[in-house]
């Protein structure tokens, strides 16, 4: 969120002074942020290209782990649990559904696939689904001290050969850790991502979700993503034409205009 | 059926078979229940997140009653061989629904048989989840 600042604050510093204005205090950024050149660097990285989509695991596979909610939180999970039950699957639902999942939702979504993106100091993943994006700055920054929360949180990363591993805090309150399961502001999530053994074709991404508040353990599950080199990204914009409007009570409509 | 509820997050965690919910509750459509009804587009709305579009059904009376079909994403759609073009006002068809459950004439898109006698699926995602080993064939 600073890099903006940062720019405007540059342009102020020519046009603000020439106004006659007190110079703006310069807002402190990594020393290695957005290095010119270090491209040639990038081909010793693992051949990630082309879109991935998420694989289901194959049928009489053990169910994924879920996560052990503890407290409170378990409370409210098996409330909601007994609304969604009561309301013959229709339950209140923040927003519109044209709202993005977030983290660690946008990583599992099937149908749509996503990209991986490699330029110095920074792999950007693109998810078509609702036309979100993750920044997972490589460059060797720590997490900001004065953390803005988000939907996709903030994420550093690093390479251990060919396994990227990000790391994730500043996840917004209102983003569900699943459905239905809330966290608190101590979530952080580790990712461990790389091409599958054996399968160059295949990309796993080992989660660990940790929240010594709302969880009772850590919550480990693997994601796996297909790639297709023949695919790209193609637009998605969910607000063109939203024909199931949700009403107060959570219950989903149908136009049929 | 907890396959109705919502989200693509609850899809992936429970590894459900009904992926269409990507974005909103399935529970207005009896997922139960299939029928097919014939006739006549008069509109295709090709937008997200779901296109859409409407054929008028002759009844026994002689006369036509809307029905308004809801599909998948274009998106999805165009990787499963749909075009902006597949379909367009006047064309006769033959589609496979699962049906509001209020009523209304209207449901879920699940297959459609075009005027020529071909084919189109689309209705979730294709090969179970897999891209194809190349795009999907264009079917004129």
């Amino acid at each position: 969120m600073t890099k903006p600042v940062v720019l405007l604050a540059a342009a102020c510093v020519s046009l603000c002074l020439e106004a006659g204005a007190a110079a703006p205090v310069p807002v402190p950024v990594p020393v290695t942020a957005h290095p010119k050149g270090h491209f040639a660097a990038l081909d010793a990285l693992p051949d990630w290209g082309g879109v991935w989509v998420l694989t289901r695991p194959p049928a009489g596979a053990p169910p994924p782990e879920k996560p052990a909610l503890k407290g409170q939180y378990l409370q409210e999970y098996q409330a909601w649990q007994h609304e969604v039950e009561s309301k013959g699957g229709e339950v209140a639902h923040e927003g519109s559904y044209c709202t993005p999942p977030g983290m660690p939702g946008i990583m599992g979504i099937g149908q749509y696939p996503m990209e991986f993106l490699f330029t110095p100091g920074r792999v950007t993943t693109h998810h078509e689904a609702w036309m979100q994006w993750r920044n997972i700055y490589t460059d060797g920054r720590k997490h900001p001290d004065d953390l803005e929360a988000s939907f996709e949180g903030d994420s550093i990363g690093h390479w251990e050969g060919g396994t990227l591993v990000v790391d994730t805090v500043g996840i917004k309150d209102s983003v569900a850790l699943a459905m239905g399961m809330k966290h608190s502001d101590k979530l952080r999530i580790t990712e461990r991502i790389h091409l599958a053994k054996g399968d160059p074709d295949s990309l796993v991404d080992e989660m660990t979700v940790e929240d010594p508040v709302a969880l009772a353990k850590p919550w480990v599950h693997t994601l796996t993503f297909k790639r297709s080199r023949e695919w790209q990204l193609l637009e998605f914009e969910c607000a063109e034409n939203d024909r199931n409007p949700v009403d107060a009570n959570g219950k989903t409509g149908f136009k049929r205009e | 059926m907890k396959s109705l509820y919502l989200s693509a997050l609850a899809l992936v965690l429970a590894a459900l078979s009904a992926p269409a919910w990507v974005h909103h509750s399935g529970a207005m459509f009896d997922r139960s229940k299939e029928m097919k009804i014939t006739g006549t587009v008069t509109e295709f709305q090709w937008t997200n997140p779901h296109a859409s579009f409407k054929v008028d059904v002759l009844g026994a009376d002689g006369k036509a009653q809307t029905w308004s079909i809801e599909m998948n994403g274009p998106n999805n759609l165009i990787r499963a061989g749909w075009k902006r073009t597949s379909i367009k006002p006047g064309d006769k068809v033959t589609v496979t629904i699962n049906p509001l459950r209020d009523g209304r004439p209207g449901g879920w898109y699940l297959g459609i048989t075009l005027a020529d006698g071909k084919t189109l699926g689309g209705a979730g995602e294709p090969s179970g989840g897999e891209p194809p080993a190349a795009p999907a064939p264009d079917h004129g």
